[in-house]
């Protein structure tokens, strides 16, 4: 469904039109939450967050007369403030106290140097885990990224959760064995 | 997120320390891949799946039910959406949303915090019910108002112990031993680095003989802050760890390492600020109350209506709004400069205690300089003794070209007939609201964001000098540079000078830009040769443009947004644009941007802003009181280069020695120019 489709669907009958954006942008605003949260919120937290998101997009698709524009950015955009909020929520310090170094440490020379290469790095990644084919890569990422037990991955791939660490067992060996050919070793 | 119990499980019971590590190092290569970068994320959740079936479909429900939240919430009398320009949407704050810790960490490092705690009404002893809100007294002398002077010898007493527990955790103070440092490491999440970063703790012991020890600091405490308030200042006992601990890997390391700790049965202040430097938020130009002369005292029953920070009672009850009191205090400095100070007050089991307290400096308005040399205090007349109202933003856009261009013309008529008189408007104020901010809807509430805008187009109407030293690189892969610069600035002296030093690959480049005496002068110092040429007016407080006229923009035939012209005022030539003068449109499309934090750089109190455009992202910090831009990213999204400006060291507002042009060794070049 193009994005002009769902909003049209979402004038002419919401709850159809909510369903299906939810549906359409639910991995890429439940990601991003994630990415934001993952070091300072429990899962709770992050679904918790994830569906406010959702809410405040249904709200605001609700008051306006006509909707247009890139959907994917406006849910991009509340799922960044949302995240913030709910970091702000679930922790009790703030960065009022960074030192200069540290507020530098991101434009810095050295590390403008070493995103160059992380993009490089990264890009092989991506490579090599494409080449583990699905089920596999689908396993590696839910392990080591969302941090899921094995028997949450196989619902998600509808395995059973013993096949699911066996494959993921192999899976890792032969990533490791992919990077290093491509001389990632460590 | 921590690993479920199964998988601990496993590397405890059978994989064996290798597996372990092995999992690790996987964790790692791959955590690489998962930044916040929108590539990263556009990839991955493309590629694969972010939760089951059963999790998508518990979040959907949580989304209906807070769908069906905040539809009842709207239902309600008190309009809780506002429109503006019929595209932007601006939630008005909402009390649930209150209980941020972040708001309330600010009230501990600057003391800037908003926020309050009461017990529950049938507790409240009020002080005076039948005084009158906002009743004010003139000055320290003139307080005539019963329950005023009861209210300010409250306040007074209150206000003596909070400078006395503010003193140890700056450096410079005598109330701590600058010989007993200690230190510890932990993590916190970075708005700025947009990532945790791993941060070094200072602390000095404390000399001060009232808190030096536990008891004695825990009583005064006790005395001063209501209780919320008070637990975030005590830490723990760190004796058990080395000098230097790392507690990144410690969750639960912020209710420990805090502003006061004790080690090896010392009581310890967590340093503010580095203990050598000198910065403009010191203790003696911010909290030294006691030295400073009392000008004004005012009282407001009941919290801001801004304010959606909510304090809970030693019960965990939300506190209403209505039980607080706030006292505005204006001080007088021995250097002249005015000190503005915020407190919120409640009653805790009857005895009247601080929820916040904060203060703002005018050390930017402190001077104004008639030449080079002299130094003169500033007529504050400017403003006629009172504030502009601010302008809201509105982004005009004309039906088409022609309106456009009939509007400019009224637009620079006015202008020239002298029709706009600029006056400033409320910094402290504004600042003070969106420092208090605790979450993002509060931060970007139209009139914030307007603040920021006006601030940032008419910078150099908030500070009078400058002395500025700042790089600006350009990381790419075809033609990177390097440049340093130092730029120093008097407004009204009408005096401008910029020395830029370039890198470029072989180029090398050193220029130096002066204006002064209505004239121009470009030196160039590497091939010795100079030309001048005369400079426009620097008329800027003349040439004012109220903020929503200064870019005009209409609709073509197609129904695109063209711009037209800029009525912007450019000073200086358009030079250290991205620094002290700014004459760009990049903040005028307010759907284009927003407030993401505040930030504290080399002593200044700045607000952090993203941009999102076609063409590039943007990253700037804004100095608050003055608009200057501390420091700036922005990345092309077509060609990945990256343009980084940072300020190295400032000053505004103070003497400046102004460097003249000697052509001594120069050859004249005006003519070939």
């Amino acid at each position: 469904m193009t994005d002009n489709e769902l909003c049209k669907l979402l004038k002419d009958s919401p709850e159809a039109g909510q369903r299906a954006f939810y549906d359409k942008y639910f991995n890429y605003v439940y990601t991003i939450v994630f990415s934001r949260l993952k070091d300072s919120a429990s899962r709770e937290d992050i679904d918790e967050c994830v569906g406010d998101v959702f809410a405040h997009c249904f709200f605001y698709f609700d008051k306006q007369s006509e909707i247009s524009g890139s959907l994917k950015a406006f849910a991009a955009t509340v799922a960044r403030r949302k995240s913030i909020d709910t970091y702000r929520s679930v922790t009790r310090h703030s960065s009022r106290n960074m030192s200069i170094d540290d507020a530098g440490e991101i434009s810095s020379e050295e590390n403008i140097t070493e995103a160059a290469e992380n993009t490089e790095l990264r890009r092989i990644i991506y490579d090599k885990l494409g080449e583990l084919g699905e089920p596999d890569s689908t396993i590696v990422i839910q392990k080591y990224y969302y941090g899921r037990s094995s028997r949450e991955i196989a619902h998600i791939v509808e395995l059973s959760a013993e096949n699911v660490r066996v494959r993921c067992s192999r899976a890792v060996k032969k990533l490791r064995a992919l990077l290093a050919e491509s001389g990632i070793t460590r | 997120m921590q690993q479920s119990g199964e998988e601990a499980q496993g590397s405890a019971c059978g994989v064996g320390n290798n597996a372990l590590k092995e999992d690790i190092d996987m964790k790692d290569k791959l955590d690489m891949i998962f930044s916040r970068d929108e590539k990263d994320i556009e990839h991955i959740s493309e590629k694969y799946p972010a939760a089951g079936k059963k999790e998508k479909k518990k979040i959907y429900e949580i989304s209906r039910r807070r769908y069906d939240e905040l539809r009842a919430e709207d239902a309600g009398d008190d309009g809780y959406i506002k429109e503006a320009e019929g595209v932007e949407r601006y939630n008005r704050p909402v009390w649930y949303r209150g209980m941020c810790a972040a708001a309330a960490a600010v009230i501990l490092m600057g003391g800037v915090g908003g926020g309050i705690m009461l017990s529950r009404s049938s507790r409240i002893q009020h002080m005076n019910a039948s005084s009158d809100i906002n009743a004010a007294a003139t000055t320290s002398a003139t307080i005539t108002n019963a329950a005023d002077s009861d209210r300010n010898a409250v306040v007074d007493r209150l206000m003596s112990n909070a400078e006395m527990i503010t003193k140890p955790q700056y450096p410079e103070t005598d109330s701590i031993d600058r010989n007993d440092e200690i230190y510890f490491n932990m993590d916190e999440f970075s708005f700025t680095a947009g990532r945790v970063v791993n941060l070094t703790k200072y602390y000095y012991a404390v000399a001060d003989e009232r808190l030096d020890t536990m008891e004695e600091l825990t009583a005064v405490l006790n005395e001063t802050f209501i209780y919320e308030t008070r637990s975030r200042y005590i830490g723990g006992d760190l004796s058990n760890h080395e000098v230097g601990y790392d507690f990144r890997d410690d969750s639960l390391a912020n209710r420990y390492v805090r502003n006061f700790i004790t080690y090896n049965g010392k009581v310890y202040a967590l340093s503010c600020c580095e203990g050598d430097m000198n910065y403009v938020d010191s203790f003696d130009n911010r909290y030294n109350f006691s030295s400073y002369k009392l000008i004004s005292s005012e009282f407001q029953e009941g919290d801001d209506m801004y304010s959606s920070y909510m304090f809970s009672d030693e019960d965990g009850q939300p506190i209403p709004s209505s039980d607080i009191i706030i006292c505005k205090r204006v001080y007088e400095r021995p250097d002249g400069a005015k000190v503005t100070s915020r407190i919120k007050i409640t009653q805790e089991k009857g005895e009247w205690k601080i929820a916040s307290f904060g203060s703002n400096t005018e050390d930017d308005e402190t001077f104004a300089i008639s030449d080079g040399l002299t130094v003169s205090s500033e007529e504050p007349a400017d403003n006629g003794g009172e504030f502009a109202e601010l302008q809201l933003h509105e982004q005009n856009i004309c039906s088409d070209r022609d309106e456009a261009l009939a509007l400019y013309a009224k637009i620079a008529q006015t202008a020239d007939e002298g029709g706009y008189t600029f006056k400033k408007v409320d910094t402290g104020k504004y600042a003070q609201q969106i420092i208090e901010a605790s979450s993002f809807d509060e931060l970007n509430t139209l009139e914030n964001k307007s603040f920021v805008y006006h601030m940032f187009m008419n910078s150099y109407r908030y500070f009078d000098t400058a002395d500025v030293s700042y790089t600006y690189d350009v990381e790419s892969n075809e033609s990177p540079y390097y440049s340093k610069n130092r730029c120093i600035a008097d407004n009204k002296g009408k005096y401008f000078y910029l020395d830029y030093e370039y890198e470029k690959g072989s180029d090398h480049e050193m220029t130096t830009f002066y204006m002064y005496n209505n004239k121009w002068i470009n030196a160039d110092n590497m091939k010795k040769v100079y030309s001048e040429c005369e400079a426009d007016e620097v008329d800027y407080e003349h040439r004012y443009i109220p903020d929503n006229d200064l870019f005009i923009r209409y609709y073509d035939e197609n129904g695109n947004i063209l711009y037209m012209d800029s009525l912007s005022t450019v000073v200086m030539g358009g030079k250290c644009s991205d620094c002290l003068y700014h004459d760009t449109d990049v903040l005028y499309d307010f759907e284009k941007w927003h407030i993401e934090d505040v930030e504290n750089i080399l002593g200044r109190e700045c607000v952090s802003v993203t941009m999102q455009d076609r063409a590039y992202s943007e990253h700037m910090c804004i100095d608050l009181y003055t608009g200057i831009v501390m420091s700036l990213t922005r990345t092309f999204a077509d060609t990945n280069e990256t343009h980084t400006m940072k300020v190295a060291s400032i000053k505004t507002g103070q003497p400046i020695d102004y460097i003249y042009f000697n052509a001594d060794g120069y050859v004249n070049e005006t003519n070939n120019s």
